[in-house]
């Protein structure tokens, strides 16, 4: 290997690895004030709404929420029996749910914030030299005891293993578990979807500001 | 070159991990479990199996026990018929967590209403 083409290397390597840096500041500030003012302390999230054409990807999708949204700091109400309980009360439509009043579901649980999310796409295009696997989520995180709109987020990931491969080792075991998926016929779009948790979630300007169990709780004012 | 390779995966790695840091809760396979279970439905033993090692792993581990988890556990478990540990777990939660007291409530009077194991 020459020396021009071990510095290319290793300036695609830095390239990606700035690429990849979920916790850079993004320039774009959301508005908090809502957000803080209402303060949730815990959060449901209800069935999601699929625009999408895979009738399995709500499900799988509901597998991936619970996890980045308690890291974060809040009270998750579990996500399978609140999706049980609903379907139970006649509350199984999410496309229903979402239209509906959020101070009803807040009443009802006990929640302080109510998660509607939409899955826009959840899809894989084939073709010889350029298979896609796409996941593009919108999020709206309502008070339960307003309905007031305290967040919202839309987030895309498109993974490609052509664009991929640039020798970045985080990406590499992400497309491992993509393309040995993609191998058996069914793309495995769940690590798709946990990246677009995290990076919605966590994200600084962005994201949500640090709930009660977290220790940044009410000291993240300059990030969030 | 090899060294200098390393060294960027090292980097990676380290700059990945200062973004992620340690989780709070021991969450065990709940994840995976979960998608196991809505792939395949009706497979509810796996499920509860997968959530009472999730569970005893993290009491053992010193981390708290993610939210929902007990509930999640109950509910299972009121699906099985076990309605009376059913409750038991309900209110692990509702101690466990004070946000979910309006609910685990409601949940707790379902199940020590549900007198007769279903089958």
């Amino acid at each position: 290997m020459s020396a021009a083409n071990y510095l290319l290397k290793l300036a695609l390597a830095v390239t990606s690895v700035v690429a990849m840096a979920a916790c850079a500041p993004v320039p774009p500030h959301n508005d908090y004030t809502a957000f803080r003012h209402a303060d949730p302390h815990s959060i449901l999230v209800v069935p999601v709404v699929n625009r999408s054409v895979d009738v399995d990807a709500p499900e799988y999708f509901l597998s991936t929420i619970s996890r980045p949204l308690a890291e974060r700091g809040y009270y998750v109400f579990p996500v399978n029996l609140t999706k049980r309980v609903m379907e139970d009360d006649g509350l199984g439509d999410a496309d229903l749910v979402h239209a509906n009043d959020p101070t009803v579901l807040g009443k009802m649980f006990g929640a302080d914030s109510i998660m509607y999310i939409t899955i826009n796409r959840w899809d894989a295009k084939y073709a010889v030299l350029a298979t896609s696997v796409t996941v593009d989520l919108s999020y709206a995180l309502k008070s339960g005891t307003t309905g007031e709109t305290l967040w919202t987020h839309r987030q895309t990931m498109v993974y490609s293993p052509q664009a991929a491969n640039a020798g970045n080792p985080l990406a590499t075991l992400i497309v491992a578990a993509i393309t040995a998926a993609i191998a058996k016929a069914k793309p495995n779009y769940v690590p798709l979807a946990q990246q677009a948790n995290a990076i919605s979630v966590n994200q600084t300007g962005q994201g949500l500001p640090a709930g009660p169990y977290d220790g940044k709780y009410k000291s993240d004012g300059a990030a969030f | 070159m090899k060294v200098w390779r390393f060294a960027v995966v090292l980097a990676v790695v380290g700059m990945t991990a200062a973004c992620a840091p340690q989780t709070k809760y021991a969450w065990g396979n709940y994840e995976s479990s979960l998608y196991e279970y809505y792939k395949t439905p009706g497979d509810t033993t796996a499920f509860a199996q997968h959530l009472a090692d999730t569970i005893s792993k993290a009491e053992a581990s010193g981390k708290k026990v993610p939210p929902g988890i007990y509930a999640e556990y109950g509910q299972v478990l009121l699906e099985s018929g076990d309605s009376k540990q059913a409750a038991v777990f309900f209110e692990k939660e509702k101690t466990a967590w004070p946000e979910s007291t309006v609910f685990m409530t409601t949940m707790i009077r379902v199940a020590s209403s549900t007198k007769e194991p279903k089958q």
